[in-house]
């Protein structure tokens, strides 16, 4: 059974990404901060990581780079609600910078969380 | 008076300098007046004249200084150098006393301290020597002297005439010397003066001097603290010196005057600096030529004040007035700085800095105003540039503020959308609740693209262009729109431009389409009425002259807004940068919103324009420039829509919206064929029923209703999903809907992300085997079908399709 480890610092939204996932087949795990998703990830690696940016304990830009570091073949989709921009790029465009595999502005259609899992679990 | 006996003794004791002497010689010298005079005994001195021990050029003042107020027993201040017995020159301040000597002998009594006897003394006294000398040897430099303990001031006759007095005739204080001052160097001189008694130094400083009679002298004040032992300060002794004789305009040649006149126009003409003189006496009034091009008139226009208020803007009408009215009172500073607006004859607004001065003859109760003379500049770019920077501040907030609440937003509509997909499918589709979450869904896609447009309307970027769908744009910004305006207000949409996408800055662009729209919208003022926003491909065969310049021939894509609310001001229609003009804020924001737009169309290599007129409302129109090819109307955002290759049946009764929705849908992939009444779609449909697989159809149609039609295809074709378009006055209720088989409401007009999702989702579920509608045996057949048979069928059944 592929796995998806969530990692977002809003319950709402890692409990809607969970029942999603777990209904269409997917082992869930979640975690509520960048630091804690990287101690689960070293645990028990996923097949995907969904990556909120905005999160108070670590940004969700510098997990990203720390997952790349450690596990250079972890799969991260990156995903926020937020506009910010840094330039002329927004974050989504930098996390892909970054090395996410994929990004997913908020709010999103439950098929495009699946399309985009599903894409990254086929690769 | 004390005898020599008692003064002797006095003496002794006193660290000062105690000389006795009559006209004719000493005749007493205490032992530090004997060090005073450089003598060692009073032998070398009692007896001898006392201008022995003068300087020459010091005999005339120190004994004036002594002669004069005989038989004033307060004693008067004496100063001046002594020629010691040495030779050395001993400077000596001090007091001079009458007393009799030895009961009979008339005296002065001198009491001095040399400048050895203190820290300072002998520089200041050195430097009172310096002014003393500049006193005399130059032309035009008073001196004055300040008696710090009893504030007791000696002006001299000069200086009496520098301040604008006769000698004699004005009270010397120093309360008259500071009204003098022109007020912006009363703090200038006043630090100056403050600084020399705390530090000890001598101060220079340059000032103006105002005249009682309002002539005016440029001058400088040199001055130096005087102290006693203690170091206290005692006196200040100052010296001003007219330097009004060294500017051009002063010198006796005419020739200076005439390099006066240059001068001044040099600098009035950099500066566009107007001019301004006005003789109360005789009612004359002056205006530069500037002043006269700042206030748009002629030459022959006769200057008066009752024109120059008649062209004071309405509402700064009463302020100016009344400050007219002080600048006149005697009683006041009779200096006046004020802004404000004037409408000049071609009805452009202008802002204009002005200060006067007001010049009075008399005194007291028949003192009064004799000329007013004044500068104006214009200033109305600073104001509009200020306008702007408030606009910017309001802007920046506005981006922090939507920014933070997209976010929070965005994460809750996460969880709105996400749980509702989830739970709809747990839900048996023929209950409330099923619909109810379908209601909650499609009303979070809806709130999820305004916050989108909230963000990208904010959003403070570098500017960036991409290529973008223009029409996409409008007709969001429309729907965002919408969902703001009051209820009285209609919008009417009309875009009709077959263009695709042009090469714009997304954020500017919306920017400009939302300052556009807001501003017909408040142009309403609380009535009810239409705001038009129209887009067409426009083609010009050759140049339009406008009020806002030339536009070359060539291909434009318009956009035009229209209101039916109150006319613009002519320089609003005209100028855009002359704005600042309205009498209340909604109007002033048009115009610096009018004024943004502009700029942002220029940006874009276009031109707008406006037509106010009275009763017909105003028209704003942004010609943007259209490449010779434009690229196919598809957008970076609608090139990740989803999309299809199935054949599509459109009905919708408006020209505009069976175009636009043509190409969406072509846009999308998918083959199409559009009808515009139920008669001709019915025609369409029974010619290749088993050729369409989504019916998109409105509900308001000339000759029949939406759920009509759909029910007389589903006749033909009981598996033909159908999306309905509804509006806000349509009657029908999704239960209704529901059991007509329509397998999708849809609101009325046609957004393009949305439409994209519903329509691939709706052709999805009737591919899906768990759908609740039938597959139809030719359906996939069809849907492998070359896509050129559709395009066929679609030629065959009529040129709309």
């Amino acid at each position: 059974m592929p796995s998806v480890l969530v990692v977002d610092d809003e319950v709402q939204i890692r409990e809607v990404i969970r029942d999603a996932l777990e209904q269409a087949g997917y082992a869930v795990e979640e975690a509520c901060g960048g630091r804690e998703g990287l101690d689960r990830y070293r645990i028990n690696p996923a097949d995907v990581v969904l990556m909120d940016i905005l999160m108070p304990d670590q940004d969700g830009l510098e997990s990203i780079l720390a997952f790349r570091r450690e596990f250079p073949s972890s799969r991260v989709i990156a995903m926020t609600g937020g506009s910010d921009m840094i330039g002329v790029l927004n974050f989504l465009e930098v996390a892909k910078m970054l090395g996410a595999c994929g990004a997913l502005q908020k709010p999103f259609e439950t098929q495009a969380l699946l399309n985009a899992v599903a894409a990254e679990v086929t690769v | 008076m004390d005898t020599p006996d008692t003064l002797v003794a006095l003496a002794d004791y006193l660290s000062d300098g105690i000389i006795v002497a009559d006209e004719a010689s000493l005749v007493y010298a205490n032992a530090r007046g004997l060090m005073l005079l450089g003598a060692d005994s009073p032998e070398e001195v009692i007896g001898q004249p006392l201008t022995r021990f003068v300087r020459p050029d010091d005999v005339s003042q120190i004994f004036q200084s002594m002669s004069c107020h005989e038989g004033d027993n307060s004693g008067t201040p004496i100063w001046g150098r002594l020629l010691r017995a040495d030779g050395r020159t001993m400077n000596v301040r001090g007091i001079s006393l009458p007393i009799l000597w030895e009961e009979t002998r008339p005296c002065r009594l001198l009491v001095l301290q040399s400048s050895h006897q203190t820290d300072a003394g002998e520089e200041a006294m050195d430097q009172r020597e310096v002014y003393r000398e500049s006193v005399q040897t130059r032309p035009r430099v008073g001196s004055w002297e300040r008696d710090l303990s009893t504030g007791v001031e000696i002006w001299s006759d000069e200086y009496c005439r520098i301040l604008g007095y006769e000698p004699g005739t004005i009270l010397p204080t120093l309360d008259t010397f500071a009204k003098a001052l022109h007020q912006d160097d009363r703090d200038r001189v006043r630090g100056a003066i403050e600084q020399s008694l705390a530090s000890d130094t001598p101060y220079d400083v340059e000032c103006r001097i105002i005249q009682p009679h309002g002539g005016h002298r440029i001058v400088r004040c040199r001055g130096v603290v005087i102290r006693n032992i203690a170091g206290d300060p005692v006196r200040i002794l100052g010296s001003v010196q007219d330097q009004t004789a060294d500017t051009p305009c002063e010198r006796s040649d005419g020739q200076g005057l005439r390099k006066s006149d240059e001068w001044l126009d040099l600098v009035s003409c950099a500066g566009h600096v107007g001019m301004c003189d006005w003789d109360h006496r005789f009612g004359h009034m002056y205006w530069s030529p500037i002043l006269r091009d700042l206030f748009g008139l002629s030459a022959d226009v006769p200057a008066s004040l009752r024109r120059y208020v008649k062209l004071i803007h309405r509402a700064d009408r009463e302020r100016i007035l009344a400050v007219i009215r002080a600048a006149k009172d005697s009683a006041g500073d009779a200096r006046v700085q004020v802004e404000h607006r004037i409408v000049r004859p071609d009805g452009t607004v202008r802002h204009l800095s002005v200060h006067v001065r007001t010049g009075f003859e008399g005194e007291g109760s028949v003192r009064e105003p004799s000329h007013t003379m004044g500068t104006v500049v214009d200033v109305t770019d600073h104001a509009l540039a200020e306008a702007y920077r408030c606009e910017a501040s309001k802007l920046m907030m506005i981006s922090t503020l939507a920014g933070g609440i997209a976010h929070e937003f965005n994460n809750n509509l996460t969880a709105v959308l996400g749980f509702s997909q989830l739970a709809l499918p747990l839900v048996p589709a023929d209950t409330k609740a099923y619909r109810h979450i379908q209601q909650v869904i499609a009303a979070g896609r809806i709130s999820s693209e305004l916050v989108h447009q909230l963000v990208m309307f904010s959003r403070q970027t570098t500017p960036t262009r991409h290529s973008i769908s223009v029409p996409l744009l409008v007709r969001e910004s429309v729907k965002l729109l919408r969902s703001t305006i009051p209820s009285w207000i209609e919008l009417n949409e009309q875009i009709t431009a077959s263009t695709g996408s042009i090469e714009v800055d997304e954020t500017e662009m919306r920017r400009m389409l939302i300052i556009l729209m807001i501003g017909a919208v408040q142009a309403m003022h609380n009535v009810s009425g239409v705001v038009g926003i129209e887009l067409r491909d426009v083609e010009l065969s050759t140049d339009m002259a406008t009020a806002s310049g030339r536009i070359p021939a060539g291909r434009y894509l318009c956009l035009r807004v229209k209101d039916s609310g109150e006319k613009l001001e002519p320089q609003t229609v005209t100028t855009f940068n002359t704005t600042l003009d309205a009498t209340n804020s909604h109007v002033e924001a048009r115009a610096i919103g009018l004024s943004v737009a502009r700029d942002i169309a220029a940006a874009h290599g276009g031109v707008m324009t406006v037509d106010s007129r009275v009763g017909l409302g105003t028209t704003v129109s942004v010609y943007l420039p259209m490449p010779m090819v434009c690229p196919p109307l598809v957008s970076n955002e609608e090139a990740s829509l989803p999309r299809g290759h199935e054949g599509i049946l459109l009905v919708t009764a408006e020209e505009s919206s069976a175009k636009r929705g043509r190409n969406m849908l072509q846009s999308l992939g998918y083959y199409t064929v559009v009808r515009t009444s139920a008669a001709s779609a019915r025609a369409a449909f029974n010619l290749a029923p088993r050729h369409f697989d989504l019916l998109i159809v409105d509900q308001t149609l000339s000759d029949m209703t939406g759920d009509q039609l759909a029910r007389e295809c589903r006749r033909l074709r009981p598996d033909l999903p159908v999306i309905l378009c509804i509006g806000s006055e349509d009657a029908l209720s999704v239960e209704r809907a529901h059991s007509l088989g329509i397998a999708e409401l849809m609101p009325r007009p046609f957004v393009l992300h949305e439409s994209a999702y519903v329509i691939r989702r709706v052709l999805d579920r009737s591919l899906s085997p768990s759908s609740s509608l039938p597959l139809p045996s030719a359906a996939d057949s069809f849907r492998y079908e070359s896509p050129t048979s559709l395009r066929e069928v679609s030629d065959a059944i009529g040129p709309c399709g």
